[in-house]
């Protein structure tokens, strides 16, 4: 007996040891989470109001509750999607220790979700999102369900470092697809009306103040600046809004390709960011000396944002393709499809742009009613497979990074 | 050691802060010691923390109502299966820190600190290799030149060494405070 607690005391003693050591040579130290609890705190929500329902909220959690477990204990005997090393006993700590990536899935973003997709609750969303992820990263890395609203990434250090910057970037990628129609003088909605000639005005003028144009060639995104600007932007601010369109060198290098402000269809809906010279001239040398993702003109395309419009959570991903010429099939999904095609003939013989993140990629014309099927032209090279991938692995709510520790080896 | 007591109803998110930052290390420390590694141990650290600066009233032992948390969520991480033998080890665990004189470990840390000066070059080698780095005997053996046999006797006679030096010197620490 006297053996038996001498024996563990040694463990004991020799666990504290083992990690006092850790700790005093630096190999490891306790973090420091007050600023994170703070937060929590402060975000706990509020105790809900006694009322008549409270004991139906209450059966009804309980029965979420009981859901849940079952679904986890499924999970956990290797039935669930993208089981967890965690879940599944294996340690995704290998001897070369690991990077811990801590994202943290938005309330609110998540109730939104939630509200969009009927029929699911947040856990089953959270348990949806942790299996995309890991679809996304595969093999680079293991996602997993943190506490609360988080999920938990383990980047194991045997790997190659520059992996850990592609688990980052398929993990933080958001392939936002819209699929909108362009504005047009037109256009009648009550007292909705679009003066495409005073809105090309407004954004000349804006586009001519000093800085504004090398701000929107810093990043074409930061058109959003005008946008957003109720006094000096739109308009028809809120119902109408430009969306940046990249003009890219021709096959060949020398030449750009044609802008939409030589389509007779986009011309008065179009505004140029650049000098006529600038695209007379061709690729410049100092154009070819920038990096590559950076050598384009810049248009701007006036989109109608009072009309419905179609976005990438409404594509089927078992429908998005990508050919060997970049151009990437999708198909509206069945509840949406008739939607889809009574828009597209809605504006037979007019124009769509189809935006994806927040950069116009093509502007089709619709021909004839299409019935919930399409395709997309004017991805760059590689982009067109990489968000086919996306689109095929949809996240409902976009993670955000929190927090990124080294964890030490085992 | 002055010890920030909270009365959490009421409480400012400031408060919360300092209080926080008062007692995670020693709860983190204490984490890790029932088991958990480094990422499950940051997690209960918060989840922690949340359970207790949620609970009503004023708590005049903070750091064992903090500890006793912090065990219970450990335990709820394992599974039925796993449980008993988590819970003994916790128990080991509880036993060993009722025995000391600061639950947080800082002095007991500092005499480590001071004890491992004090050691043989080879012995001190050994320690860190076995315990800090985790090697096992096979390894250290064939980093020091030696059998795995001398190896263990040589850590069991360093543990027993360092186990005497670190309770002098926390003794003397408590007489002299």
């Amino acid at each position: 007996m006297r053996a038996d607690e001498e024996r563990i005391g040694d463990e004991v003693f020799a666990a504290r040891v083992a990690l006092g050591l850790r700790e005093l040579d630096g190999v490891e130290h306790a973090p420091d989470v007050s600023d994170e609890v703070s937060r929590r705190l402060a975000l706990a929500e509020p105790r809900a109001a006694r009322s008549p329902w409270r004991w139906l909220t209450a059966v009804a959690a309980l029965l979420a509750i009981a859901v849940t477990t079952a679904v986890l204990v499924q999970h956990n005997r290797g039935g669930g999607d993208g089981g967890t090393a965690e879940a599944q006993g294996q340690d995704p700590i290998g001897p070369s220790g690991a990077v811990r990536l801590v994202y943290e899935l938005p309330a609110e973003e998540l109730q939104r979700a939630v509200a969009r997709k009927a029929g699911q609750d947040a856990e089953s969303l959270i348990a949806e999102t942790v299996a995309c992820l890991q679809r996304r990263v595969g093999e680079l890395a293991k996602v997993t369900r943190g506490e609360g609203n988080t999920v938990i990434v383990m980047f194991d250090l045997k790997r190659p470092k520059e992996d850990l910057g592609r688990v980052e970037a398929l993990i933080g990628a958001d392939a936002d697809l819209e699929m909108r129609i362009v504005a047009s003088d037109d256009y009648v909605n009550g007292s909705v009306r679009f003066r495409l000639k005073r809105e090309r005005e407004r954004l000349n003028a804006w586009l001519a103040v000093p800085g504004n144009k090398e701000l929107l060639y810093d990043n074409p995104r930061n058109i959003r600046r005008f946008n957003d600007d109720e006094a000096d932007g739109p308009v028809a601010f809120g119902k109408l809004a430009w969306y940046p369109h990249l003009i890219l060198p021709a096959a060949g290098g020398d030449r750009w390709e044609p802008p939409y402000s030589y389509v007779q269809m986009l011309a008065s809906a179009t505004v140029k960011a650049y000098d006529d010279a600038e695209y007379a001239d061709g690729v410049s040398e100092a154009v070819r000396a920038r990096p590559q993702n950076k050598r384009y003109l810049i248009e701007l395309l006036a989109i109608n944002m009072d009309e419905r419009h179609f976005t990438g959570k409404d594509l089927d991903p078992a429908g998005t393709s990508v050919d060997r010429a970049g151009v990437l099939s999708f198909r509206i999904i069945d509840a949406l499809a008739g939607d889809y095609a009574d828009w597209s003939e809605k504006y037979l013989g007019r124009c769509s742009a189809i935006v994806f993140n927040g950069v116009v990629k093509s502007a089709p014309r619709f021909e004839s009613r299409i019935p919930g099927r399409g395709v997309i032209h004017g991805l760059w090279g590689e982009d067109a497979a990489a968000f086919a991938k996306l689109l095929s692995m949809p996240l409902a709510v976009q993670p955000e990074l929190q927090s990124r520790t080294m964890v030490g080896p085992r | 050691m002055p010890r920030v007591q909270l009365a959490t109803q009421g409480s400012t998110s400031a408060d919360a802060g300092a209080f926080v930052r008062e007692h995670q290390t020693a709860v983190w420390r204490y984490l890790r010691l029932l088991g958990a590694d480094p990422a499950t141990a940051d997690d209960l650290l918060q989840e922690t923390f949340l359970r207790f600066l949620r609970r009503p009233g004023p708590h005049p032992d903070s750091g064992a109502i903090l500890r006793t948390i912090a065990r219970g969520l450990w335990i709820d991480r394992h599974r039925w299966l796993q449980r008993r033998r988590v819970v003994q080890w916790a128990e080991h665990v509880d036993e060993a820190l009722a025995r000391a004189v600061d639950p947080d470990q800082d002095l007991w840390l500092d005499a480590l600190h001071a004890c491992r000066d004090k050691l043989a070059a080879r012995a001190r080698c050994a320690l860190d290799l076995a315990y800090r780095d985790g090697l096992g005997r096979q390894q250290v053996a064939d980093q020091l030149g030696l059998s795995p046999n001398t190896v263990r006797n040589l850590l069991a006679q360093t543990r027993e060494v360092l186990r005497q030096c670190i309770e002098k010197r926390v003794r003397e620490c408590e007489g002299g405070a």
